[in-house]
Order: C-alpha cells, then structure tokens, then sequence
C-alpha cells in the first residue's frame, strides 16, 4: 500500500505563553459612544480626532455584517474590551520595560532581532506600545519612526491628519469603522525624500490579553525616490474565548520610491484577524508585499495596491497555512488607475486537518490605465479529504490596451513529481518534503534570513511516512 | 396558462461562493417583459427520438441545487405554467441525425421554452438549438434546456444565439449526467442585446464527464453575461471548459466559471480556460473563474488570457505585410472559427460560419457607412 505522507501541524507552542494582566487598566466589554469617548480622553485626542471617532462608531452601526467569507458568528462585540492598558509607559530601552512584557518579547526574539538586524523597533503589548526605538543611523538621515500618537501630538500631526483613514476611509467596510472608533497604538514613519533605509524597520504586536481587542494604526510615507523595508509580526496566546484583531496599515509610496512591507501573521487560533492593509502607488513607485499567514481562527486579509501613478508598480508574494480549526480568507486586490502600471500577484496555500483556505483577488484595470499588465498565480495544495481550498479570483478590465494573464492549480502532492525524485536517488519521505518546502518556499526567499528562519520555524513540516 | 401582466426583475444568477459587491459580480438581475407567451419551436425529429408534448406540466428541478436567492427561468416557468417538451431516447439508441430545434419568438412580450432531453443508458443524440432574431414585438425570451443521460449515455449539444440588439434573452441549461456519460457543449453568441447564459451541470456518476467550447463576439452596446457551475460528485469525474471570444465597440461580458468538486469526487479533474480578444477601447471584461475544493485527490486548474494580441504574434504577421487591422480581424475569426470546427455536423457548421460571415458583413456596412 502506498504510504501517505504524514504533515505535521504547525509548532505553536513558543507562541502560546501568557501573563497576569497585572496591573492593567482594561475597558468595560462592549460598544458605546461612551466607551469610545473614554478611549478619547485616554488618548488625549485632539477634538478632531474624538469626532473622528464618534462619526466611526456611527457608521460602524449602521453597516450591515457583509454576507460572504468565513462566518464570524462566534465574535461578539458585547464581550470584547477594546482598550486595555498595559501598566508600562512607552520606553526607548527595554530596560525600562517591566519584566513580564520585556520577557514576552525576548522569548519571541525582538531585542535580538533588533540588536543585530535592525534600524529600528516597536513593540506594541495590547493596546499600547511599550517599546520604541530607532537607531541614530536612522534618524540622521532624517527617518522618523515613532509612536502614531505621539507624532499626532507632535510636529507631524498636521500630516498625520492629512492622511490619516484617508486612504482607508471608515466607510470601506464595517471592521474599517470599528478601528476607526477604537483605534490605539501603532506606528508613523516618514522617509524623507532620496533616503534609502537599508536595513529595516519592525512593529511586533502581542496581544495578551484574553477577550479583548487590537486596532493598530500603521501609517508609513515615502517621499520621492526613497527606499525602505518594513516588517511587522505578531501573535497572541490561545484563550478559549474569541480574541479580535482589526488593525489598519496605510502606505504612502512617494514617485519612485519603494517600499517593500512584510509580514508574518501567527496570531493564536481563538483570534478573529480583520486587518486591513492599503497603499497608494505614485508615479514609477514600488510596492512589494510579502505575507505569511499562519495564524487566526478566521481571517479576512487582502492588502490592497492602488497604481495611481504612470509606471507604478505591485507585487504580492503571499504564502498561508489553514490547519485545523482555521478558516483563513487571504489574497490581495489591484486597482490599475494610471498608464503603463504592472502588478504580479503569487500565492500558495496549504490546507490541512480541516482547515478551510481561501484565495480572493480582485484586479481592476480602469479605462485610463493603458498599456497596464498584470498577472496572477495561484496554487493550492490540499494534504487531506478533510481540509478546503477555495479560489475566487476576480478581474474586471476596461480598457483593450492591457495584458492580463491568470492561472491557478489546485491539488494535491503529484506522485509523478515524487516518482521522478526518487528516480534521481532521493527516498520517497525526502521527495515529498523537497517538494512542499519547495512549494511554500516563494515567501521565505523574500524575508530576510532572520525572519525566513522564523517562517520556516512555522511550516517546518516533519515528513514521515506513515500508512493511511 | 397563467399570465403575468407586470413587469418585474427576476435574479437569474447568483455565484455559488460570493465575493466582494463592489465588483458588481455575485449576482444578475435581469427586468422581464410582461405577458409571458409559450414560445414556438420549428423541430426536425430523427426517428429515434420520442416526443412527448406535456400539458400543463409545472416545470420542475433537474436535481441541480440553485443558488439561495436565484430565481432563474424556473419562477417564470412554474408562474406560467409553461408545459414541457420532452425529447425521449431508448437504451441503447443512438440517433443517427441531429434533433434540430429551431425557436422562434412570435407573439409579444416573453416567449417561454422548456426542453427536456432524456437520453437512457447506452444512448447518443445530437441537439442543434438555434436561437434566431425575434419577429417584432418580441422583447425577451426564455429557454431552458434540462438533461438526464443515463449510464454511458452521450450528448452532444449545440445552441446557436443569433438575436437583435434591444432584445433580452435568458438560456439556461441544467441536468444530470450518469456513470460514464457524456456531455458535450458547443455553445455560439453571435448577437444579442442583453444574454444571460446560465449552466448547472452535476456529474454525478462515476466517470461522467462534461466539455464545453464556447465562443462569443459583441459589439456596439451587446452585454453576454455567462455562468457556469459544474459539480463534481461522482469519482473520477472530467469537466474542461474552454471559452473564447471578441469584444467590440462598447460591449460587455462577464464569465463566472465555478468548478465544484464535492466530497466524494476522488480522482476528479476539472480544467478552465478562457482567452479574451479586446478590440476596441471601450469594451469591459469581467472574468471570475472559481475553484472550490472539498476533496483531496483531484486536480484543478483555471487560467485566463485577456487583453490585446501578443506582441511577438502582431509583428510576426505584420512583418508578412499583413495591416494590423487586418490581423486583428484574421486572429478574431480564428477564435470563433476554433470553436465552430468542434461542431460535429458539416451542415451546422456550415450554418455557424454563414452566420458568423452574415455578422461581419453587416458589420463591414456600418463601418462603411460610418
């Protein structure tokens, strides 16, 4: 009998610790003006900002639950605090950073990270950042790199206001006006014209704290022809008790500039991930995604490129892993809105032990985005009858001046290519685990080593042959 | 027969798995004419096949599940109790010249058919459907076509669309195919105002399998909006679906191909590829080509090609001295000439060719007379 390849389900557990919320301040569950108001007057909001937020939590009642993707009937608002304060002010050494969340942070390898590989760090522990730095390197060239609510207070406020939840406006969808409402923490960067940052920038989002929410607000602008690496990570403790995540990244990619944002996605497995990530591409710009998403107990993720300017460009590298008990709803979405614009678009996903994966895409090509190309792969490798794999691309053209190509393949391990492996000398177990880490292989080549060894720490698949 | 004396909006498609609204994809609405009429048929019957006129036979579900939301034909069948025309084959029959059905719209408003083909084990017929302009008066019409082929039954169906600009039509096909069947599909879109094309095919025995060939050219404001769903259920089941086509002028066209493979369908394979010429400025492609996959050990793939002529093929041919004008008209009739070649009949695809010649004739005129 022909032995079936047993894969392991992803190791967790380095993940999966947690701590007291000692001493934390954390809101009464639920949603009300009154609620959000409080989160205002911890924030210390400028008036604009609190009706800014109020409107959001306006629009958030009145947006109906969209009736496609995974079901989210197990997420309910009344039991979801959306602010819990950590008892730690935001430090510039971990030092200063009490013991149990500098801990936390040196266990998933963030003061290591950024003592060898990085200009600068933030670290965000439930609602708020407790750490934040940036190398001097760094700043004399100019990068700011800072909390967003601190640069909201500060001399970027006026460009923080001028941006912000403009590209992502809160009637985009209703987990859009949520964040909108209750958004705390998160990071602002500006990279001033012709600077190129060659070593990146990490935000690392821990959420400790059980039935409670995060809605992070990333905002990044490039000026021309300016360069930068941006990686976030994140992850949380399993609680059996439903966890939200529904953060907001907003990119500004100035004319020529490129920006390259990674991110490796483990949030524990009771956690519902409504992220949403957008940026705005000018004129001979460059956006490159590179996604791995491996966490969740459902999530709705589609970063968004928006080519508004002539020549600019996307591409998305995206790998995601659906084990048991997941259902993960990923992909991208392009908007081609100017002449001679390109977007590349490569993902796989693996579905295993019941997990259910989805493929979404979306690309537009508008009337005026002449000479446009674009092209979309997407595979799918199922390892069992129990697990699900979806694909549902889409592309709406209106212009006949553009090349459009699509492709997708769903299946499982080919016996031929395992045969024609074996045929050159490998054992059948070694075959088979070349060819899935091959097959997921197309996100790690883009991370760099530090982080591609972490992702491959989360789809390090044990290859042994067992008969099934 | 009942008649509805107001006009309404029936949704005639929803994708099976939805996506985001703003694409204006997962579903189709469609306004119906008033005074929905049973349509005629012209029918040449080879003498193997059995035909039943019912009466006053409500129209009824081929086992293929609709979409929560969809009313398709069925409604506005069931409503006007439209009574069925059922075409019967024997075991073991295999008729030797094609079952022609020729509709024609006369009347006003709504023309309703609904065919049945009901072929038993072992049998084989042909189908030639032949979709032709409306008489005046005729706004829209509705024709659905439901199958069943027994064990190692084959079918093979045309249907040729050839209809006025400003007149609606809606062409459903739905049914079963057995343990080891076989569905072939040429279907021809060579005008229309507003098309919906909506098929349901469940493989539901082993080794069913099911091709489909589909080719289409619009121009001035023609809207085709195609739909496929093909549900693997049974193993070893084999769907391929090829799609190719043109767009003129201002027109528009939307595929939504869904291949479902249910638990159960080990051993499946189902394949969909589409290649889309766009000719002129203004046209707008919609394409949305779905796998959805609840079974290990089958192979799925989709891929598409949409836009403008390759490079390297223009240059080719222009460097021979052809216009590119030229080439583009030359690379256009080969798609649909591709898909004609498939017909199994010489004398209907002399019919298509003539058809599709006809279509650029007039065409040339207009261009001609600006």
């Amino acid at each position: 009998m022909a032995e079936k390849t047993y894969v392991e389900e992803i190791d967790r557990s380095m993940y999966d610790f947690r701590y007291e919320e000692k001493d934390a301040w954390r809101i009464d569950a639920g949603l009300s003006p009154e609620i959000v108001e409080q989160i205002s007057r911890e924030k210390n909001d400028p008036d604009w900002m609190r009706e800014f937020r109020l409107k959001s939590l306006e629009i958030y009642n009145s947006t109906p639950m969209k009736d496609w993707g995974p079901s989210i009937e197990g997420l309910d608002m009344e039991h979801i605090a959306t602010y819990v304060r950590p008892n730690a002010k935001m430090a510039d050494n971990w030092e200063a950073v009490p013991d149990d969340i500098k801990e936390t942070f040196e266990r998933l390898g963030i003061p290591e990270a950024e003592r060898k590989s990085l200009a600068g760090v933030g670290a965000q522990y439930d609602s708020e950042l407790v750490y934040h730095n940036v190398q001097d390197f760094a700043v004399k060239q100019g990068v700011v790199y800072t909390d967003i609510e601190s640069a909201l207070h500060g001399e970027y406020g006026e460009m923080i206001r001028d941006h912000f939840m403009k590209l992502v406006p809160p009637s985009d969808h209703k987990f859009a006006a949520l964040h909108g409402a209750v958004w705390s923490g998160g990071s602002f960067v500006y990279v001033p014209e012709g600077v190129h940052l060659d070593i990146p920038l990490q935000s690392y989002f821990r959420l400790n704290a059980r039935g409670a929410g995060q809605f992070e607000h990333t905002l990044i602008i490039l000026g021309e022809a300016s360069s930068l690496h941006f990686i976030e990570g994140c992850s949380a403790p399993k609680y059996n008790v439903a966890n939200l995540h529904a953060g907001c990244v907003e990119l500004y990619v100035g004319a020529n500039a490129s920006l390259r944002y990674s991110t490796i996605e483990n949030w524990s497995k009771n956690m519902y991930n409504l992220n949403t990530k957008r940026a705005l591409v000018e004129e001979g710009g460059r956006i490159e995604w590179v996604s791995g998403s491996f966490g969740s107990h459902v999530s709705y993720l589609y970063p968004m490129s928006i080519l508004h300017g002539r020549g600019a460009r996307s591409e998305f590298t995206g790998v995601t892993f659906a084990g048991a008990g997941q259902n993960l709803d990923t992909g991208c979405k392009v908007v081609h809105a100017a002449p001679d614009t390109s977007s590349y678009v490569n993902t796989r996903s693996i579905s295993k032990g019941g997990g259910i994966s989805t493929f979404r895409s979306a690309v537009v090509v508008q009337e005026k985005a002449k000479n446009s190309r674009s092209s979309v792969s997407c595979e799918s490798l199922m390892l069992d009858s129990e697990s699900r794999s979806d694909t549902i691309p889409a592309m709406d053209i209106r212009t006949s001046q553009a090349d459009i190509g699509h492709e997708a393949k769903i299946g499982r391990i080919s016996d031929d290519a395992v045969f024609y492996l074996m045929s050159r000398g490998l054992p059948e177990e070694e075959a088979r685990a070349l060819i899935v880490s091959g097959f997921a292989d197309n996100v790690g080549k883009e991370l760099p080593l530090e982080y591609a060894v972490e992702m491959n720490n989360l789809i390090r698949l044990e290859m042994k042959g067992t008969v099934g | 027969m009942k008649e509805k004396s107001e006009n309404r909006q029936i949704t005639v498609k929803r994708l099976p798995a939805r996506t985001w609204y703003w694409l204006g994809m997962n579903e189709l609405r469609m306004e119906t004419a008033s005074a929905p009429v049973r349509g005629e048929i012209r029918i040449s019957l080879p003498e193997e096949v059995l035909m039943e006129d019912t009466a006053c036979l409500p129209a009824a579900s081929e086992g293929t599940e609709e979409a929560a939301g969809e009313d398709g034909l069925g409604t506005l069948l069931e409503e006007a109790v439209v009574p069925a025309r059922i075409f019967r084959v024997g075991k073991g029959c295999r008729a030797a010249d094609p079952l022609a059905l020729t509709f024609r719209c006369a009347g006003s408003g709504l023309a309703l058919h609904d065919v049945r083909l009901d072929l038993a084990d072992g049998s084989s017929l042909t189908v030639l459907e032949d979709f032709l302009p409306s008489e005046s008066g005729v706004k829209m019409a509705g024709v659905r076509t439901s199958f069943r082929l027994g064990r190692g039954a084959v079918l093979r169906l045309i249907q040729i669309q050839k209809a006025g600009s400003g007149f609606s039509f809606v062409n459903e096909l739905r049914g079963s195919v057995g343990a080891f069947a076989k569905l072939e599909l040429i279907q021809l879109f060579l005008g229309g105002g507003a098309t919906a094309q909506k098929t349901r095919i469940d493989l539901d025995g082993t080794g069913a399998s099911f091709r489909a060939d589909l080719g289409y050219q619009l121009r001035g404001e023609e809207k085709l909006d195609i739909s496929y769903v093909v549900n693997h259920r049974g193993k070893k089941t084999e769907c391929g679906i090829n799609a190719a086509g043109v767009l003129r002028d201002r027109s528009e066209k939307l595929f939504a191909g869904t291949i479902d493979f249910k638990k159960g369908s080990s051993g499946s394979s189902g394949h969909e590829k589409e290649d889309v010429l766009l000719i002129d400025e203004q046209v707008r492609n919609r394409t949305i080509p779905v796998i959805l996959c609840s079974e290990e050990d089958v192979a799925g793939s989709h891929g598409a090609t949409i836009g403008r002529l390759d490079e390297n093929i223009l240059y080719y041919l222009q460097s021979r001295g052809m216009g590119r004008e030229s080439v583009y008209e030359m690379m256009a009739q080969a798609r649909l000439n591709a898909v004609i070649g498939r017909i199994p009949d010489s004398g209907i695809q002399s019919e298509a060719r003539c058809l599709l010649g006809s279509q650029e004739t007039v065409a040339e005129g207009e261009r001609e007379n600006g």
